[in-house]
């Protein structure tokens, strides 16, 4: 692929607006406290129908990225991480703050931040590419395997639910079933309605499980408004200072590391990151008592990791197809929109928009440094905005935007009846994340599943299992199984513990 | 309402769902029956498992309690009308008049910041969708 056709696309006016516009909001909707990179992503997936695909997934992976930075401000000013990813780093942010020493907490999240997103974007230009070469050797019998690989991540993404997870998960299995049938054409579960021939749109479903329950939990406390103490910004020194950077290079470097490993895992998230990224920061430290007393080092190595964990969580989903993370399957559902089908032909027929999306990414880390910086001043006056006027908004940009994908009132309808669902699954503790993936993954693994019948000569269990890349998945599907069994049972002997 | 006894009930909602979808699909023809039944299979094996679990393993939960508050309840079924009333009022009629709502409901104490904040609002998504997405909310398709 030539740099310079790259470049003149990355460039090109409306690509640049995308940037600007995603890194702005992203670090807006992080700043709020309850608003998360997920809604974000959901809320836009409808405005980027009218973009090309290059500006569409430039947007949404700078509102991803920046959004997650955006939690740290919360975090470090008023010990609300503003995302779960955020958590560790309000244990040494605020006491920063409450010391007076906030601009330094902010700068240092900054550069750790801007650090580990640039490095994740590099790790996903190097890595993706050859690791895509493997989606080549992919038949009917590998992807259905690989389906019900990612389906496995239900389990990690439900740590605590794990039944529940799955209980989601197959449902959202069960709603990608509704509609005609794909070799017949028979229509399954329509119960006469023509609207449901076409199946269950995924997009109104993820704005609706995401953005618009959110807005219900939002109006459960309309009143609700943060208390920021006034923050001094006339001696505000927005630079990182030499000093800073390099007490925490180190700590960047490894945590980039933690951040882009743990990104790759499907399923593990920024919030895994920044644990294991302080929990080895402490570890590692000469002064480990320091750490939860206002440590740089354990700001940076949480929020280094966090955001280094963006960018590797795409690998799995532009090479395999397998999101990394809940964010990374909305965005599954962003490249099917546009068309983009993951795998080796990203890289090739479709090189000029994914390596384009790669730099933006990179040119986003950047750029959210420097408007962090700036915007950090007004934090007060944003986290200030109240329940009562973010819930309508939320329900406003939620209506419209379903409406906006196909000019279509039923799915405005199936956006907020899955607003609901997505509401009560929250209050009944079903994580709403498995879903979506049960509705992006049933038909890769029907189909697969249908087709390896219709190969198989014998068994199609055996026809299934027959070649290497299906038994590594059948491996790992199993790993996966019995790690997040394990995860829950230790747990909950933690959870019995601490009780008794 | 006592975490244990909504993990149930929920748990007996899918299961009993799913014995009625699984007769209704059985009779569907070929091999488009195949995976529909595999999965509901799947849902009533984990229903069952839930409902053990609540029952025998996660005794300490019971403790715990919960509520569906039920200004959200409202505020969905509210949505859903003024959804609907978007055909005979558009986009930004039904809507206004859903925020002028709000108002009410929420005894909203800085009214005017709020409709300021709500034009604001309406005049973005009117701009970005009218004219930078050519989705129109407003043209007379739309009114049905």
């Amino acid at each position: 692929m030539e740099s310079l056709d790259i470049l003149s696309n990355l460039f090109g006016i409306q690509n640049v607006l995308a940037v600007v516009a995603g890194v702005l909001i992203g670090i807006l909707i992080g700043m709020l406290p309850g608003l998360t990179a997920n809604l974000g992503v959901a809320l836009l997936l409808p405005v980027t129908y009218g973009l090309e695909p290059t500006s569409a997934l430039l947007l949404l992976v700078s509102v991803y990225t920046s959004a997650i930075y955006g939690g740290s401000f919360p975090a470090i000013l008023i010990n609300a991480p503003g995302t779960s990813a955020s958590a560790a780093t309000a244990l040494d942010g605020y006491v920063l703050t409450q010391k007076g020493e906030f601009n330094t907490a902010i700068r240092v999240s900054t550069f750790a931040s801007v650090f580990g997103g640039i490095v994740s974007g590099f790790a996903l230009l190097f890595i993706a590419p050859p690791l895509s070469l493997i989606s080549l050797k992919f038949g009917p019998a590998q992807y259905f395997m690989l389906a019900i690989f990612g389906l496995t991540i239900i389990g990690t993404l439900s740590t605590g639910n794990f039944v529940k997870g799955l209980l989601a998960g197959a449902i959202g299995l069960f709603l990608s079933t509704i509609g005609s049938d794909l070799d017949s054409g028979y229509p399954r579960f329509t119960f006469g309605f023509s609207g449901l021939l076409s199946g269950v749109n995924f997009v109104p479903a993820v704005i609706g499980l995401f953005s618009f329950s959110q807005a219900l939990i939002l109006s459960e406390e309309p009143n609700k408004t943060i208390q920021v103490k006034k923050i001094k910004t006339d001696t505000w020194k927005f630079l990182p200072k030499l000093i800073e950077t390099q007490k925490v290079f180190f700590n960047c470097c490894i945590s980039s590391i933690i951040g882009v490993l743990v990104g790759i895992l499907p399923g593990a998230g920024g919030d895994i990151a920044s644990w294991v990224s302080y929990n080895e920061a402490k570890r590692f430290s000469k002064n480990k008592i320091e750490f939860g007393r206002g440590s740089i080092k354990g700001i940076a190595a949480s929020e280094c990791a966090n955001n280094a964990v963006t960018g590797s969580a795409l690998i799995p989903l532009l090479t395999l197809g397998i999101p990394g993370s809940t964010t990374a399957a909305i965005l599954l559902g962003a490249l099917l929109i546009h068309g983009l089908l993951p795998g080796r032909e990203l890289f090739t027929t479709n090189g000029n928009i994914t390596y384009s999306v790669i730099w933006g990414f990179i040119f986003a880390n950047l750029f959210m440094g420097f408007v962090g910086l700036f915007v950090a001043k007004y934090f007060g006056k944003i986290a200030k905005i109240p329940n009562y006027f973010l819930a309508p908004a939320i329900i406003v940009l939620s209506v419209v935007g379903s409406y906006a994908i196909g000019n279509n009132i039923q799915d405005v309808y199936t956006m907020a009846i899955f607003g609901l669902v997505g509401y009560l699954m929250r209050k009944l503790n079903y994580p709403p994340a498995p879903l979506i993936l049960g509705l992006i993954l049933g038909p890769i693994a029907e189909t697969g599943f249908r087709q390896s019948q219709i190969l198989a000569k014998e068994s199609v269990i055996v026809y299934i299992l027959n070649n290497n890349i299906s038994l590594i998945l059948f491996v790992l599907t199993v790993v996966s199984i019995l790690s997040a069994i394990y995860l829950e049972i230790s747990q909950k002997v933690n959870y019995e513990k601490n009780i008794s | 309402m006592n975490r244990i006894k909504s993990n149930i009930i929920v748990s007996c909602i899918f299961l009993s769902i799913s014995l009625i979808l699984f007769f209704y699909a059985k009779d569907y023809p070929g091999t488009s029956k195949n995976f529909p039944i595999t999965i509901i299979f799947l849902i009533i094996i984990l229903s069952v498992g839930q409902i053990l679990i609540s029952i025998y393993r996660f005794k300490n939960i019971q403790q715990q309690n919960f509520e569906i508050k039920i200004i959200p309840i409202i505020i969905f079924f509210l949505s859903f009308l003024f959804i609907f009333l978007m055909k005979y009022l558009n986009f930004f009629g039904s809507f206004g008049l859903f925020f002028l709502l709000w108002i009410y409901l929420f005894k909203v104490k800085d009214k005017k910041l709020f409709l300021i904040g709500s034009l604001i609002l309406f005049i973005s998504i009117y701009f970005i969708f009218e004219f930078g997405l050519k989705v129109s909310l407003i043209n007379r398709e739309f009114l049905g």
